[in-house]
């Protein structure tokens, strides 16, 4: 579950928009009286916001649809990460999805109005350079930040990578708006954090399950980086079987040349 | 059919081509209070946000469980730091919780 703090119903006042494993996104309103009850946040038919796999409450078991899909541009999609992303610059805000059994990222147009939104039932793959986004490692959350500064919202990504074993670490990407306010388009993928070899004898990076966020942290103008994921290391002495999995933020300090 | 909690293999780690768009100095792990931030909690997920409204990015950790904490800035120069994290609390008193399956 990544937070968005935003504005989803118009009100003035910031909710939060946040994908969870159930396989939906889920709004927490503000309210004058602060946050209230989380509610699933719900298509133009009342259904539930789904990829592929969800959590099925009647049944208590994992399920799967195609319902959603564009034809033949489907796959076992589980979103695990949702943001409000004014796509179409009409106001209101429409849903990106971020698929953790893959690296692409759906959207769901919104054709109604801030207050009374209509969400598509159907899942449009958001594409990168005219190809399906694709972030290495699946996607473990998405970020809309200006990264260049030009009046546009980019996508920060990041992976999952191998969060159990000794597989691959994932990494933290950036894909450019090079669309529109009336239209969002994305360029080709560009690293922000390259990943990083799992190993060594202490914690000293982030190597899968990793969540991102961009921010001013050290006041000089730039964009710094915060990551939340697990560091895999082996203490001396120790077999790699014993490796261990520790959870914990980072601090990446932008040194870009300006 | 999902029996697992996290089913994944990990994919290609990205194309060796890919530009790098910017650069960083090597990660500092960012400590709330005394603590580690992120510690012990499941998938921990860090977002920017100045929820108190003093002029300063808090920050907000989202986890699997679906619950939310914040560790607010304490304003100075040098690298960041943040006092101990306390929950997020909705309307009701309560911790926010957006629950799982």
């Amino acid at each position: 579950m990544s937070p968005q703090f935003v504005d989803f119903d118009g009100d003035g006042r910031l909710d939060i928009v946040a994908g969870i494993f159930d396989g939906s996104p889920h709004l927490v309103r503000g309210t004058a009286e602060g946050f209230g009850a989380p509610e699933q946040i719900l298509d133009e038919d009342g259904a539930r916001i789904v990829l592929n796999a969800f959590w099925n409450f009647d049944t208590k078991q994992w399920d799967e649809t195609r319902e959603h899909d564009v034809p033949g541009q489907g796959g076992k999609g589980h979103m695990t990460s949702a943001i409000a992303f004014d796509w179409d610059g009409d106001g209101d805000l429409d849903l990106l999805l971020g698929d953790h059994s893959s690296g692409r990222i759906f959207r769901r147009m919104n054709t109604g109005t801030p207050s009374a939104p209509k969400f598509s039932t159907i899942n449009e793959p958001v594409l990168a350079a005219g190809q399906p986004l694709d972030v290495p490692g699946t996607v473990a959350t998405l970020r809309a930040i200006d990264w260049n500064k030009d009046g546009l919202l980019d996508l920060v990504c990041s992976g999952m990578g191998d969060a159990y074993g000794q597989g691959d670490s994932a990494g933290v990407y950036l894909f450019l708006n090079v669309g529109s306010k009336a239209g969002a388009a994305f360029g080709p993928r560009q690293v922000l954090l390259a990943p990083t070899p799992k190993g060594g004898a202490r914690a000293t990076a982030p190597h899968s399950g990793l969540y991102v966020d961009a921010g001013d942290l050290d006041g000089d103008g730039d964009l710094d980086l915060v990551v939340g994921g697990y560091s895999h290391w082996t203490a001396p002495g120790a077999e790699k079987t014993e490796a261990k999995r520790e959870a914990l933020v980072w601090w990446y300090e932008n040194t870009t040349p300006r | 059919m999902y029996t697992t909690l996290i089913p994944l293999l990990a994919l290609a780690a990205g194309a060796p081509s890919d530009p790098p768009a910017a650069t960083f100095k090597a990660p500092v792990r960012l400590t709330a209070g005394e603590a580690d931030l992120g510690a012990k909690r499941l998938y921990p997920s860090p977002v920017l946000h100045d929820l108190d409204g003093d002029g300063h990015l808090d920050i907000v950790v989202g986890d699997l469980r679906g619950h939310l904490t914040v560790a607010p800035r304490i304003p100075g120069d040098g690298p960041p730091r943040f006092a101990k994290e306390a929950p997020v609390l909705g309307a009701d008193g309560k911790r926010i919780d957006l629950g799982n399956w």
